[in-house]
């Protein structure tokens, strides 16, 4: 059975070429010998279940299509929290990953409630963009992982981060960054992160594999 | 004790200039020292009278050259900042060496290239009568954020009293005129226009309004076209000054269906900033045949495109921008609409020259699919980014035996030597230099 992928608001939360991440994914995929059928939902989907994917990825958006996009998802919530009771593999990167909290503060100072997988709240600003290039280190793959992270907001109480950054731009206040919980990763992390870290695409790959 | 101070500081950034370019500094620096001892010394200067701001994403130097050029040659007295110091240290330079040591300018007119994410410092003090916003792409976010972000910058820097000029083709700058004192431009329906946009990605996809899918009926490129919006109404406003007719295989454009510029360089882009440089001399009051005749065959200063030879390899370099994707398509529509068989060489060295970054994301936002074109045999692929180039093409279905992968400029360079077909060199201000270089020394 073909490994079925699912690119959440592929059309607009791609703030800079996310799409990267799936297309060397299904590639990667390919070259371990397995069929790959990436598929893509938006906004003008009116029926989504992801309980019928083996890897559900979103990327990152600006802070209105953010707004956007969990408006969207808040009636899928119980479908996306299914699929991470059952261990699917989930990757929110940038900050598409900030929806899956309790509560989104946004910069005029609405608070947005959130899909309430985890705990944690986000609180933007529009004073100043925190944008840099950044290193990280994670307990898998164990190799030092590089990016760049583009954002207006700090993440308070995630009881397990994805990374610690070794390298950071000074106006970010924290060295812990994302969230690893089950199978789910969510990184602040831009752009094509699978395709700047062969090994993390790589660790990811293979737990598809595995977790199919 | 205001005429004491005014004389000091106009005197002083004079001198600072002098001394500046005896010593081949830039224009930011007397502005810079000067604000630093007179911070509030905009307010008390008189300014030209009609002020002309010019931002964006895109295009802004060479509209504000394009402007000048035809301001300058229809005898109007005119100031702007020639070298595209465009914050606010450059512009107090350029206004105060046009002021009388009175604190008086005396030019009628000044042009100004404003950094969009700086407009709002420098019209705090100099309120520019007419603004005109060009375009907002995904562009340097590595600092800019991203357009939304930067549309913010932008409009908070918009006062009441300023009246905009806008392109009525962009979605997200159509948006500043809502309720506000504004003009548009814009193009017709264009013969090279597309029904469905095949980019990469299609930031007007919806509506920046209410988030509603919009529908276009045109594109010219990328978002940039005819939209509109069923859910909230909002579309394509009514244009002043419009390309009603453009043809880039005869270099012509026609504005407003009766006045035809030749282009000595034919692109979408040009057409664009040709319509925005008649916009600007119609608003400084000079007549249309006038303008047309200015703006026809000028071959712009700020050159994007060069001529080279190296070795047995003829071509031209298209001056790019990195992280700026629309910069590279614009690049790429000049290789895939030449007739003849051609090479093309893409250099990743260096990202900026300005700020320090190792981002390439921007790589996956350039529609490189396009490139896989008949007439482009072959692909060298450069620069200290060479692997990140590397895979990005590697996902496209361009044949791998096009692709000539080289770990440095050098070592591409040395190849390229022998290079029979017609060759475009598509790269950065940042690193055009080192290119360059060796096409001067004619060997690697
Ligand atoms: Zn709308």
């Amino acid at each position: 059975m073909a490994i079925k992928i699912l690119h959440l608001y592929s059309d607009f939360m791609n703030l800079y070429g996310e799409y990267g991440n799936i297309r060397l994914l299904t590639k990667t995929l390919e070259e371990k010998g397995q069929e790959v059928s990436p598929e893509s939902k938006t906004i003008t989907d009116k029926d989504i279940d992801f309980t019928a994917y083996d890897f559900i990825y979103c990327g990152a958006g600006t802070e209105s299509k953010r707004t956007f996009a969990l408006n969207h998802l808040m009636k899928f919530r119980e479908s996306l929290k299914e699929a991470f009771d059952s261990d699917k593999v989930i990757l929110f990167t940038g900050n598409s990953w900030e929806m899956l909290g309790k509560s989104i503060t946004t910069a005029e100072g609405k608070v947005l409630e959130g899909l309430k997988l985890f705990d944690f709240t986000v609180k933007e600003q529009n004073a100043r963009r925190l944008t840099g290039d950044i290193k990280a280190k994670a307990d898998f793959p164990d190799t030092e992982l590089i990016g760049f992270i583009n954002k207006c907001s700090e993440v308070e109480g995630v009881s397990s981060p994805l990374f610690t950054l070794t390298m950071k731009p000074e106006s970010f206040a924290s060295d812990m960054e994302g969230i690893r919980e089950k199978n789910l990763f969510g990184t602040q992390i831009v752009g094509p992160v699978l395709v700047k870290n062969p090994t993390f695409c790589e660790y990811m790959a293979e737990l598809i594999i595995r977790n199919k | 004790m205001n005429k004491i101070k005014v004389f000091l500081a106009v005197a002083f950034c004079k001198t600072v200039r002098f001394f500046a370019k005896l010593l081949g500094r830039g224009s930011s620096l007397p502005g810079a020292l000067t604000l630093k001892l007179f911070p509030n010394i905009l307010r008390d200067i008189t300014p030209p009278e009609k002020i002309i701001a010019v931002t964006g994403s895109n295009g802004k130097t060479s509209t504000v050259e394009l402007i000048a050029h035809v301001l300058k040659e229809s005898g109007a007295s005119l100031v702007y900042n020639k070298e595209g110091s465009n914050q606010i240290e450059g512009v107090t330079t350029m206004l105060l060496c046009d002021c009388t040591l009175s604190g008086k300018a005396k030019s009628k007119v000044a042009l100004i290239e404003s950094d969009e994410r700086f407009a709002k410092y420098t019209f705090k003090y100099i309120k520019p009568t007419y603004l005109f916003i060009t375009n907002l792409y995904r562009d340097q976010l590595t600092r800019n954020g991203h357009p939304e972000w930067v549309w913010g910058a932008i409009n908070d820097a918009i006062s009441e009293d300023i009246t905009l000029v806008l392109n009525a083709d962009d979605p997200l700058v159509t948006t500043f005129g809502k309720g506000r004192n504004a003009l548009y431009f814009g193009a017709d329906k264009l013969s090279f226009d597309k029904d469905v946009n095949d980019s990469v990605y299609n930031d007007g996809k919806y509506c920046p309004i209410c988030c509603a899918p919009m529908t276009y009926d045109y594109y010219h490129y990328n978002h940039i076209g005819s939209y509109n919006c069923s859910a909230c109404g909002f579309k394509k406003p009514e244009t002043k000054w419009t390309i009603t007719d453009a043809d880039l295989k005869s270099k012509t454009l026609t504005i407003n269906g009766k006045h035809t510029i030749t282009l000595s360089f034919s692109s979408i882009y040009q057409c664009y900033n040709s319509l925005v440089a008649f916009a600007a001399a119609d608003i400084a009051g000079v007549k249309p045949e006038k303008a047309v005749a200015a703006l026809s065959g000028y071959k712009m200063q700020s050159g994007r495109i060069m001529d080279f030879t190296f070795g047995k390899a003829k071509g031209t370099l298209l001056v790019s921008k990195h992280e700026n994707s629309v910069s590279y398509d614009q690049s790429i529509n000049v290789v895939t609409n030449d007739q003849q068989d051609v090479a093309v060489l893409i250099i990743v060295d260096k990202i900026s020259r300005k700020y320090h970054t190792e981002d390439t994301s921007w790589l996956w936002d350039i529609d490189f699919e396009k490139l896989n074109s008949d007439n482009v045999k072959k692909i060298y692929l450069a620069g200290s980014y060479y692997k990140d180039l590397d895979v990005r093409f590697s996902v496209t279905d361009i044949p791998k035996d096009k692709l000539v992968i080289c770990e440095s400029v050098e070592s591409a360079m040395a190849k390229l030597k022998d290079e029979e077909n017609f060759t475009y060199a598509i790269t950065c201000f940042s690193d055009k230099g080192k290119f360059l270089e060796i096409i001067k020394k004619g060997e690697v």
